[in-house]
């Protein structure tokens, strides 16, 4: 006991040699070996692995950079990725016979209802509500009406007023707490008949089934996503927007599931299923599954990003297809946009899919009987859910309709890139820790050693004020801007917040002004520690929300901020910086964006485009709550200035 | 950031009375502030509402706060005159071997840390959230503060008052009477002695002051309701954490995951965590003077006090790795991520309860209540049933005060980071959870984890930077070998 005693006492109390001369250490007491020490507490192996990180930093930084790209480029590749399967019990095994037998008299119903449409030059609701009626579902309606902060070029639309109108077909079979929702657009000109003839279509069908336990409510909504918000929130009875809108009359239950349907010739080729939804939200995966297997079933050819899947994963071509449909998704998601008119229904938990009629010049047609069945079969499946779609991934990237990569597979490869950020940021800490060389009489100096809050303090609060103005200045100062320069309201927002944005580069010396003293040496360190650190934060909040964006963001601010000093040569590095701002990144990702779809513009047409993009990112800010404008404005832009601002350091 | 007092009744402006005199009397809102009541409290509320429109506009939580802060600032401020004035007589003695000059603290650094204190206090955003959501915490820190200003100043008798208020507001600052006794004790020259007369006489002097005063608040609410019904629906519910909705705690998930048969077990095994602390502090230890040395000679160093640290920072720092690594590898991989955690929070709860026992038996706390108390709030705020970030904010308002300490911290870079990436993914994940339905709740728990984590490596860390400091200033800050050669010290 004695003995164990006097061993612990000299395991602890263990002296060792801090010199790192050659001779060898003079070990004199017994040797512990501490292999429950881990890193952290071991002085030794601690000065060690500090030292290796601060030396080897920049190479480690490049090949995690290195990596996080191949990382993420490999996940297209087929033997990388899983196979989806349905996770859903209450979806999976049971059979469905699918006998919805009126195509063409679905196909008849849609060309009346462009007759009416016609006539009445927008949304024929009497008849509407007449036709639904007559297929018995309870028919209410919801008038709504919206003004723009600035006109929507795109889509011509200023002053929004509309109705929504909707049936609900209760379920015969259980009592109804629970719904599903079948929604189709009424876009004006020649669209979209087709999708309203098939959804009329549907609810007589329907009316005559006695299987429905939930449900279904089918929805005609005008002006796309507007009319869809309005109906969303007059059903939940929330208002995040501060739209106008008539109460709901009818509610069925909650909302189990929902498909919108775009379809607008008689006969397609291929159905295309859009899944990402405002902020880049993804519906459950089952319902990718449900959309596939029921394709799979029917014989209809799908597409996902408007690709095909191809079988040839291993030739050069095949994967460069995967790799295509695969970052198409991601700069969908990145836009934060909702893609089709189901974007909405993903804040209320509701997992929505839009599904898209493509006519192509394919040999191989589908007729509007076969959509029918397949919708038909689709719900019969969603109809016997016990509960809400969980068991599958909320988190995933599609390289194609089969395959798909989980959040555990694509997570690494943004986490190569943060691991980046805090390798710089410790090699800062470690920068700032170390003493400063004695002078020979002893004294340190002071004034090198502590760099005060203000010259921190000060850019970090400048560049917000910037990224603030950035956010509030276009939309207030339009009408200002219209008066004074010859350009258009929505001209006059995407030029105003083009300006603040460049008026942010000249933070550097406003904010020298402020500042009493000269910066110092250790006072750009301690201001890129905090910059590198938030940067990391920041990123990894997004990527946790949207992968996408926060992986692009990461792809070109993390080289920023991982390479910029006060050292390095500055037109060079200023105009690397400049390319790599986020302002540039959304103009190269318009250009990738339509090189990927098979599109590519010109710079000019690039530009009109580029344009455009900002003011819908406005609109989906101001009109859906999306929240990728605000992240831009009040954290990411403040975020990049701080590494501008540590460039021009004096 | 998800204190549970986000979802506060806000009805009207007179809720803040009534909390305030329904907090006072029973913690009830701070522990529910969900918006349900339990028992009589819906009457309680009643009647006390039209008082509450008298003095709404009086007491409000700003208010509260701003105590807290000018309590902190004159503890401190006093806190720091003594430790002044000891250094200086240990000094006059020539007790401090000479290589310690620089660990010796200067009066000009001295000078702004109460002002630090306080400002820590009023600027931390989870002070500031606290008070935006008018969270009862505030409260709590409050006579928490009033209680370590008495205490502090000496005041036998208030310090025992406010001591039995806050107890009475949730059982656990029961724990802070320990350090409150030794520091009363100590600045009174009685020595902490089971043998002496005058040791237990005092015990005796404050417990009476400390059990009556509680008692007139017990029987007051008794005589405010008229049943008994308060104690089972304020304490029971305390204790027996009957209510799992999601906190920054490590309570609710393991609760609501277990299976209900263990549920005495495990609670006791969580809850003894916040009370094993103190005991070692009741335990009578042999007092054992630094051996005399010589300046010139440097003899052997003793290491009285450093097996414990060492069991306690090795246990701890290899329990959070684990924890750590399981937490990544959970959320990384997705899978059975229910039971890794489980696990891992079980061993953790184990362990640390191992080494709460060995630290607090071996370590000689004694000379040190003032740090006792942080490490105790510190201890609360990590393992008490419903915790908030307003108990965070105030054990960190501490953090100026041991500011002499930063040279020999180890991990408060990592600890840092990661307290801050924590604080911002505790929003973000639970908007992902309850309002996208996007993830769930074990993406949640891993950042609760990963927080409490970082939280224990904190005042580990500052434990041991505590103790190494003393060690220093006892032996000397260069230590050198037998042979003269310079050397480290090594944790084994």
């Amino acid at each position: 006991m004695l003995r164990q005693r006097t061993h612990v006492t000299s395991r602890c109390g263990r002296v060792m040699d801090r010199r790192r001369s050659s001779e060898p250490r003079r070990q004199d007491r017994v040797t512990v070996d501490n292999n429950n020490m881990g890193l952290l507490s071991d002085p030794n192996r601690r000065r060690a692995l500090l030292g290796l990180l601060t030396r080897l930093n920049a190479p480690i930084c490049v090949v995690c950079y290195m990596a996080g790209v191949a990382w993420f480029m490999g996940l297209a590749f087929e033997p990388f990725t899983l196979r989806t399967y349905m996770s859903e019990n209450a979806m999976g095994s049971t059979m469905v016979e699918e006998r919805f037998p009126a195509g063409e008299r679905a196909l008849a119903t849609g060309r009346e209802f462009a007759a009416h449409k016609k006539k009445t030059g927008g949304m024929p609701v009497d008849w509407l509500v007449r036709t639904m009626q007559a297929r018995g579902l309870e028919v209410f309606t919801q008038s709504f009406s919206r003004t723009l902060p600035f006109p929507d070029e795109n889509k011509e639309r200023y002053m929004v007023k509309g109705t929504n109108v909707y049936g609900i077909l209760r379920a015969p079979r259980a009592p109804r707490t629970e719904a599903l929702v079948l929604s189709a657009p009424c876009n004006p000109g020649d669209e979209n008949n087709q999708a309203v003839g098939l959804l009329l279509g549907l609810a007589q069908y329907f009316r005559n089934q006695i299987f429905l336990a939930k449900d279904v409510i089918f929805l005609v909504n005008e002006h796309d996503l507007i009319g869809m918000q309005a109906w969303l929130e007059g059903y939940h009875h929330t208002n995040t927007t501060g739209m106008d809108w008539s109460p709901l009359q009818g509610r069925g239950g909650s909302i189990q599931a929902a498909l919108s349907l775009e379809l607008s010739s008689d006969i397609i080729t291929s159905l295309d299923l859009v899944l990402e939804g405002l902020n880049g939200q993804l519906p459950n995966l089952d319902l990718a599954n449900l959309f596939y297997a029921f394709c799979q079933k029917i014989g209809v050819l799908c597409t996902i990003q408007g690709k095909l899947q191809r079988n040839d994963w291993d030739s050069v071509s095949g994967y460069s297809h995967a790799v295509q449909t695969m970052m198409l998704m991601v700069m969908k998601q990145a836009s934060g946009r909702p893609w089709g008119d189901h974007g909405l229904f993903l804040r209320y938990h509701i997992e929505a899919a839009t599904i898209k009629g493509i006519n192509s010049f394919r040999q191989y047609k589908t007729d509007a009987t076969t959509i029918g069945r397949l919708l038909e079969g689709m719900y019969r499946k969603l109809n016997n859910l016990l509960e809400r779609l969980h068991q599958s991934y909320f988190f995933y990237l599609m390289p194609s309709l089969s395959h798909f990569v989980s959040i555990g597979y694509y997570m690494p490869a943004f986490g190569l890139l943060a691991v980046i950020l805090l390798l710089r940021a410790l090699d800062l800490w470690v920068q700032l820790m170390t003493p400063p060389p004695r002078t020979e009489d002893g004294v340190i100096d002071i004034e090198q050693s502590s760099p005060g809050v203000l010259s921190v303090l000060t850019p970090l609060v400048i560049s917000h004020l910037t990224g603030v103005a950035l956010y509030m200045l276009p939309v207030r100062f339009q009408e200002m801007a219209v008066e004074h320069f010859p350009v258009s309201e929505t001209e006059a927002v995407v030029l105003t917040a083009i300006a603040v944005y460049t008026a942010g580069l000249a933070l550097p010396h406003n904010t020298h002004r402020l500042l009493a003293g000269e910066g110092t040496e250790q006072g750009w360190r301690v201001l890129k520690l905090v910059a590198v650190l938030y940067l990391a934060v920041l990123l990894g909040c997004t990527a946790l929300i949207n992968f996408s964006l926060g992986f692009i963001l990461a792809l070109t601010l993390v080289p920023v901020a991982a390479f910029v000093t006060p050292h390095v040569p500055k037109v060079l590095s200023a105009f690397i910086l400049v390319i790599l701002s986020p302002a540039c990144t959304l103009l190269f990702s318009v250009f990738f964006f339509q090189e990927l779809q098979e599109m590519p513009v010109s710079f000019q047409d690039g530009w009109v485009l580029y344009l455009s993009v900002i003011s819908q990112g406005i609109l989906d800010h101001v009109l859906y709550g999306s929240l990728v404008y605000p992240l831009i404005a009040l954290l990411v832009y403040p975020c990049w200035l701080l590494f501008w601002n540590i460039l021009f350091w004096k | 950031m998800r204190c549970k007092s986000f979802r506060f009744p806000l009805e009207s402006s007179a809720v803040s009375f009534a909390t305030l005199l329904s907090s006072l009397i029973p913690d009830l809102l701070l522990q529910g502030s969900y918006g349900r009541k339990y028992g009589n409290f819906v009457v309680l509320d009643d009647i006390f509402e039209r008082l509450c429109c008298l003095f709404s506009v009086v007491v409000s939580f700003q208010l509260a706060d701003v105590i807290t802060a000018v309590a902190l600032y004159m503890a401190v401020a006093d806190y720091n005159k003594q430790v002044f004035r000891k250094q200086k007589y240990a000094l006059e003695a020539d007790r401090y071997p000479l290589d310690c000059l620089e660990l010796i603290r200067s009066p000009k650094e001295m000078y702004y840390i109460p002002l630090k204190v306080a400002m820590f206090y009023l600027l931390n955003p989870f002070t500031i959230l606290c008070c935006v959501a008018k969270s009862t915490c505030g409260l709590n820190n409050a006579i928490i503060a009033l209680f370590i200003l008495t205490t502090i100043k000496g005041s036998v008798l208030l310090s025992a008052i406010f001591l039995s208020l806050a107890t009475y507001q949730s059982i656990y600052p029961l724990t802070l009477c320990a350090p409150a006794l030794l520091y009363l004790m100590q600045r009174q020259y009685i020595p902490v002695n089971f043998r002496r007369f005058s040791f237990w006489w005092f015990i005796a002097q404050y417990a009476f002051m400390y059990l009556g005063s509680l008692f007139v608040l017990v029987c007051l609410s008794f005589f405010l309701l008229g049943s008994w019904d308060y104690l089972p629906s304020v304490y029971g519910f305390i204790l027996s954490v009957p209510d799992l909705t999601p906190n920054i705690g490590l309570f609710w998930y393991f609760f609501a995951e277990m299976f209900e048969h263990f549920r005495l077990f495990f609670l006791c095994v969580f809850q003894i965590n916040v009370f094993f602390y103190t005991i070692p502090l009741s335990v009578k230890l042999k007092y054992v003077p630094p051996p005399p040395r010589s300046r010139h000679q440097p003899s052997r160093p003793h290491y009285a006090t450093l097996p414990c640290v060492c069991v306690c920072v090795c246990v701890c720092v290899c329990v959070c790795v684990c924890v750590c690594v399981c937490v990544c590898v959970c959320v990384c991989v997705c899978v059975c991520v229910c039971v890794c955690v489980c696990v891992c929070v079980c061993v953790c709860v184990c362990v640390c309860v191992c080494v709460c026992v060995c630290v607090c038996v071996c370590v000689f706390y004694r000379e040190h209540p003032v740090f006792l108390i942080f490490m105790q709030l510190a201890v609360i705020s990590i393992f008490k049933s419903y915790p908030t970030v307003g108990d965070i904010a105030l054990y960190m308002a501490f953090i100026p005060v041991w500011n002499h300490l930063h040279r020999f911290l180890r991990n408060i870079f990592l600890v840092s980071c990661v307290l801050l990436a924590c604080s911002a993914l505790f929003p973000v994940l639970w908007h992902l959870w309850i309002y996208a339905g996007s993830a769930n709740s074990n993406f949640y728990y891993a950042i609760t984890l990963l927080f409490n984590v970082a939280q224990i490596l904190l005042v580990s860390d500052y434990f041991y930077a505590f103790l190494r400091r003393e060690h220093h200033l006892t032996y000397g800050l260069y230590l050198k070998r037998k042979d003269g050669s310079e050397a480290t010290l090594v944790l084994k």
